[in-house]
């Protein structure tokens, strides 16, 4: 399997007048072709801003560098605007969270498939409209052709994703990064908008990052799993590894925090102390040290790099993964 | 009770008596020069029949020139209406390609446009009105020009915080992550969105583009005889006053009336398409 992604030494930060703000600090990973390939963390940790500095659509204030950026064997750092124009939505789909807020609400559905797949897609206005109804079909939308012509308010939300998927997935991107795309729906829809996802991901051999705060969404989804605190990653492995073995004490924090569904089962919530620092004051040494229930002394210090712990491709970055 | 955006136009007070006094004036000015085939700018030499009363023979009186003054009221309309709405569609299209353009790029660009705005903003726009009409040959196309170039700093502005608000949005963001170009964006996904608060306020504007076109006109810089709008029609009316104040008060009356209810319209225009944001 072909690399697809190749990310090394990611940083992002958003300046301010009076601020620095460090939002991704040297992140690496990559996506081989076909895998899919989970984010988790907690809210600011810096997950939907290492796939906005992907694409390079970070807000005006936004600065993004990295060592190596490198897309299907394209450097991603050196691209024109216009390569990047090209890559954005036929190469590199996005799919965001909150499905209505992402579709533009005085345009219909119709017309916005057909703009994607007219002027992105090079097809004709008749060959668009039938693709479009074929689209909404495959993602399970009843009565495609005469759907077209409402607006977004008109659907649900559930429908709304999968019109968003829909949208995504017209320009048959070799990479999907899909952004929380089941956080804003139902329990029960949130299963069978993932599922469809998962679906075509397979059908259009499709590689995926997907981004979740979501273990469970993580667990069943994922090929690999990578652990994101603070702007780093501190953790990555397979769904194995991550939830039967974890190395990394956010990582054990995360999965202990996760309810059971058994009411007879007492269950000891152990949150995580206190709340996620703000990125202007970053912690020294290891950055997780002053919600670690294993802190020790020298964790204020030393900054530990990601290693090999156990199984091979699995890493961490806490001193004393392998430890125990 | 009608529901949906109707309904919230017709309860925002005096919305339906704008609409009816409106559609009374430009039905007037559309079919009546048709209807009344009398020539209202011929002379009619019956001397007898200047400076008459409002009466049966007369309506709204007649002029020094024992011209017909409803018909020339009504002819008037026309131009009116006409210079005020041709003024604001300049405007507006000014206003929204520069409000579009320093929302969407911001940066320096927008700091330049906006300093540019807030200069003409400065300015005292009746005396360069005056100045520039005065210069240039005065008829309708540099009245409607000179309208519309001046006018339409408040739309851009309004036009640029729209765009700017919405160019954070979600849809324009994920618009942008499908490729599409920037050009597309701005002007099929953002403009589009911007239009409810500026269709609105563009209308208001015709209210006082017709105004100022009344004062242009007053002060004879504006519509040239033999064509005559409303204000043309008081600058008319100047040396009669005293013996003939319908010449003043039916022209001023119908600009008063014509603007009130362009603002009552406006109102549930607003009611209609904001109330549900």
């Amino acid at each position: 399997m072909g690399t697809v992604l190749q990310v090394a030494g990611l940083r992002t930060h958003f300046q301010s007048a009076e601020h620095r703000i460090t939002a991704v600090d040297g992140v690496s990973f990559e996506i081989a072709q076909n895998e899919v390939l989970g984010l988790v963390g907690e809210s600011g940790s810096g997950k939907s801003i290492t796939a906005l500095s992907i694409l390079k659509l970070l807000p005006s204030n936004g600065v993004s560098s990295a060592d190596v950026m490198q897309f299907q064997g394209d450097s991603l750092l050196t691209a024109s605007p216009q390569r990047l124009r090209e890559i954005r939505g036929k190469e590199i789909g996005l799919i965001f969270q909150n499905p209505l807020a992402a579709l533009n609400p005085v345009l219909t559905v119709g017309e916005q498939l057909l703009e994607t797949l007219t002027l992105r897609g090079g097809l004709s206005k008749r060959e668009a409209k039938e693709k479009a109804i074929a689209l909404l079909d495959q993602v399970n939308i009843p009565d495609a052709a005469r759907r077209l012509g409402d607006y977004p308010h008109q659907f649900s939300l559930g429908m709304c994703q999968r019109i968003v998927i829909a949208l995504t997935l017209s320009l048959t991107p070799k990479l999907l990064i899909a952004d929380e795309p089941t956080a804003s729906l139902d329990v029960t829809v949130q299963a069978q908008v993932m599922a469809l996802l998962k679906d075509l991901q397979r059908q259009h051999q499709m590689s995926m990052l997907l981004i979740s705060h979501d273990l469970g969404v993580i667990a069943q989804n994922c090929d690999r799993v990578m652990v994101m605190y603070l702007g780093r990653i501190v953790e990555i492995g397979t769904p194995e590894d991550i939830f039967l073995t974890p190395k990394h004490p956010y990582t054990q924090a995360l999965i202990r925090a996760i309810p059971a569904t058994d009411p007879r089962q007492k269950q000891v919530f152990d949150a995580l102390k206190g709340e996620i620092p703000s990125p202007l004051a970053i912690p020294s040494g290891c950055r997780f040290h002053t919600r670690c229930p294993m802190a020790e002394p020298r964790c204020r210090q030393e900054d530990p790099a990601l290693r090999a712990c156990g199984k091979a491709g699995h890493l961490a970055a806490c001193v004393l993964a392998g430890g125990f | 009770m009608i529901s949906g955006r109707v309904g919230l136009f017709f309860r925002t007070p005096g919305a339906w008596f704008g609409v009816l006094v409106l559609g009374l004036i430009v039905g007037l000015a559309t079919v009546g020069p048709l209807v009344f085939s009398v020539d209202p700018h011929g002379f009619n030499l019956t001397v007898s029949q200047d400076l008459q009363a409002p009466g049966t023979a007369f309506w709204f009186g007649s002029d020094d020139l024992g011209r017909d003054l409803f018909l020339r009221c009504v002819h008037a309309a026309r131009i009116s209406l006409m210079v005020g709405s041709a003024a604001m569609l300049v405007a507006l299209l000014i206003g929204c390609g520069i409000g579009l353009l320093s929302g969407y790029v911001g940066g320096w660009v927008d700091g330049i446009l906006m300093r540019f705005v807030d200069v003409l903003m400065g300015l005292p726009m009746l005396m360069v009105l005056l100045i520039v009409q005065a210069i240039f040959k005065p008829g309708m196309e540099s009245v409607i020009l000179i309208i519309g170039v001046s006018g339409w700093m408040g739309i851009a502005r309004l036009v640029r915080a729209e765009t700017m608000s919405l160019r954070e949005r979600n849809f324009v963001l994920v618009a942008r992550a499908r490729g599409l170009s920037e050009w597309r964006v701005a002007l099929h996904h953002i403009l589009p969105n911007a239009m409810r608060p500026v269709l609105v306020s563009a209308f208001l504007g015709i209210g006082h583009a017709i105004l100022t076109e009344s004062v242009l006109s007053f002060l004879g810089l504006g519509i040239q005889p033999p064509n005559v709008s409303w204000g043309g029609l008081l600058n008319n009316s100047l040396s009669f006053i005293r013996e003939a104040p319908w010449m003043t008060l039916f022209p001023g009356g119908l600009i008063a009336l014509t603007i009130f209810s362009l603002q009552l319209v406006g109102d549930g225009l607003r009611n209609s398409l904001e109330g549900d944001r």
